[in-house]
């Protein structure tokens, strides 16, 4: 299979321990982050997603498993939402 | 009026309907346990060690559909919890487990008793909090029973700071969750439904695989008029068995390692596949790749996470199975595979794993026969893991759903006892027997103290072949019977029994059997029975591990009806 680079947007909820959450879902792939960005979305001028942290992850994975991750991280209860916005 | 924080605790409890909690008491939670006979509503089971708690939570939680609840102190009272929330996780069953931390001035710095309990439960729950201010207790009580039971169920772990119980605040408990990152799909998608219908109306050998899903959602009616109306043969996995009635003329049992072989070949043979509420596991499918090479396969689950996991799906349809079978039976026509069906029936004939050879000694298929056939199908059974669950799965046929409680993904040795406590406890009008191996039964046989002083009537068979069974059987067929830590000496079960006060037998002739059971049956009280069976007998049919489903090992035997 290719592995492409893939940027994953994740909007979540601003509570303790959930970017361990995440990076929990990485590991247990074996997968390596390229990179990792978080921000609060209100300093990003962002009124419509209110109390809300963007985490942007840069990672090279097969389009399945990337998938795979995405759907592990959709599952976290204070992840709202995540977007895979290249491929 | 203020609460404390143990009072808005056991107030938020009874507001979610619980009924009995499994605990053990410890410093940091002493302040709970001191509240809790303010509250008589709240029957509390004293287990002898916190892994028997979460054990007989989960146990309780199968039997009844209810949400489990287990409680446990700080550092080693919530460690000991682990591998039963695991066992919950592994198998989505719903569980609250509350654990005290040591005071919130003192997390962080090593304090007597202290554990990072919500890292290490991190992933084996569905979710995971630390209360540390009494403000969000209640919410946080409200959501974990939310998520436990909603969507996929599974464990959740509530972890409260020591001051928290003390703390006092008014207690408003919450008509709704908000939870923005928590929307579980229960409808299905109508255009996949669609697709699902044709390729099932087009199918020439279409194959029902069923999982805990099934029961989970309770779409017993909605699979049956599935299977009937297009008639489509059903098989199950370990944790849908009952789902459907083992007895149906299209029940054609387990798949898996040691599931039935016409039920795997059938797997192989079919050409539409649709998978109810389970998720491929590895001892399911064997290899994968070369698992259902022939078919379309339909996967139905809750869990979008778990579409595409394992093996490739053609049609994927993420909701609520009840909901969803609605949906598809509204679109599927009557069909009849009459070849089909009539094919499985001869490699049911051809291969009848379900028969008992005769023989001298006592046959662990025939302890567990027979108590089908004394409980006339009606027990609740539990088992440990191992060669006892396949030979309890395999020779016990199940009509009812929740009729078979087992450590499906985790294989929890040592759960058939206090599962079996929670599952009595939870159904006191049912007959529940555990059947367990003389291993297992030794990892949590201090259970039996708890069955003695809350007098659970639990019927309990041993299976003692005096080996560590299922890996004894591994090194027989692939070691060249270098049994390595197998051979096991157990203690004299029916003296341990007694000395807890519970009446028991030792069985080592087949002729003892039925009488045996049948005391067990008459006594009021609990009941152990310690069946000598054949110490090198084997679980057949067996796939072989990480073959393909089609390579079955069957051991040459002359068969008889029993």
């Amino acid at each position: 299979m290719t592995t492409t680079k893939h940027i994953l947007v994740a909007l979540l909820e601003d509570k303790p321990g959930v970017l361990n959450r995440m990076a929990n879902v990485f590991r247990r792939r074996g997968f390596n982050i390229e990179s990792i960005n978080v921000i609060d979305t209100i300093n990003v001028g962002n009124n419509e997603l209110p109390n809300l942290t963007r985490v942007t992850i840069v990672v090279s994975g097969s389009k399945t498993t990337v998938a795979q991750v995405k759907q592990q991280l959709e599952k976290i209860v204070d992840v709202v939402k995540v977007s895979d916005i290249a491929a | 009026m203020k609460m404390t924080g143990a009072q808005i605790l056991c107030e938020s409890l009874i507001k979610e309907g619980v009924e009995v909690i499994f605990g053990f008491p410890g410093g940091a939670i002493i302040l709970l346990y001191d509240t809790l006979p303010q509250y008589s509503q709240l029957r509390h089971i004293l287990v002898r060690h916190e892994q028997g708690a979460a054990h007989a939570a989960d146990g309780y939680a199968r039997a009844t559909g209810k949400v489990g609840v287990c409680i446990a102190t700080s550092g080693p009272g919530a460690t000991n919890l682990v591998t039963g929330i695991a066992n919950a996780y592994l198998d989505s069953v719903p569980m609250v487990a509350i654990t005290a931390q040591v005071p919130g001035s003192s997390i962080g710095k090593d304090a007597f008793q202290e554990v990072d309990i919500t890292g290490i439960t991190l992933p084996i729950t569905k979710h995971n909090y630390l209360v540390l201010d009494i403000g969000s207790l209640a919410r946080v009580v409200k959501e974990a029973f939310h998520l436990a039971r909603s969507g996929r169920p599974g464990p959740i772990l509530i972890d409260i700071a020591r001051d928290v119980f003390v703390a006092q605040a008014e207690f408003h408990y919450l008509s709704k969750v908000d939870l923005p990152g928590y929307k579980p799909t229960l409808q299905g998608h109508p255009a996949q439904i669609k697709k699902a219908a044709k390729l099932i109306n087009e199918a020439q050998r279409p194959l029902i695989i069923a999982g805990r899903g099934v029961i989970i959602s309770e779409a017993y009616a909605e699979l049956n008029q599935l299977a009937e109306t297009a008639q489509i043969p059903v098989i199950t996995t370990l944790l849908g068995i009952g789902c459907f009635h083992e007895s149906h003329i299209l029940s054609f049992g387990m798949l898996g390692m040691h599931g039935m072989a016409y039920a795997n070949m059938a797997v192989d043979a079919a050409d539409a596949i649709i998978a109810i509420g389970m998720r491929f596991d590895e001892r399911a499918t064997g290899k994968v790749s070369a698992f259902a090479p022939h078919a379309s396969i339909i996967h139905i689950d809750i869990d979008p996470a778990e579409i595409g996991k394992n093996v490739r799906v053609d049609v994927p349809i993420v909701g609520d199975a009840k909901l969803v079978l609605d949906a598809l039976n509204k679109l599927v026509i009557s069909a009849e595979h009459i070849d089909w069906v009539r094919q499985l029936d001869d490699w049911r004939k051809e291969h009848p794993a379900t028969a008992i050879r005769d023989s001298e000694g006592l046959l662990p298929q025939f302890v567990i026969r027979k108590i089908y056939e004394v409980t006339k199908g009606e027990a609740i059974i539990v088992t440990g893991v191992g060669q006892n669950q396949m030979w309890a799965a395999q020779h016990y046929w199940y009509d009812k759903p929740n009729s078979l409680i087992s450590s499906g993904g985790l294989g929890t040795m040592g759960f058939e006892l206090p599962g079996a406590i929670g599952a009595k406890i939870g159904c006191p009008d049912n007959i529940v027997w555990c059947i367990a191996g003389d291993g297992g039964f030794q990892m949590t046989i201090q259970e039996l103290a708890t069955i003695a002083q809350e007098r659970v009537a639990v019927k309990i068979a041993i299976i003692n072949n005096g080996y560590l069974g299922m890996v004894r059987q591994w090194q027989d067929l692939f070691y060249k019977r270098r049994y390595v830590a197998t051979p096991l000496t157990g203690p004299d079960f029916v003296k341990v029994a007694e000395a807890y006060g519970i009446p028991g037998l030792r069985v080592k002739r087949k002729e003892e059997v039925v009488p045996a059971i049948e005391q067990a049956m008459e006594e009021q009280g609990p009941f152990l029975i310690d069946f000598i069976v054949e110490p090198e007998e084997n679980v057949y049919p067996m796939v072989m591990p990480w073959a393909t489903l089609t390579k079955v090992l069957e051991e040459p035997k002359k068969e008889v009806a029993v």
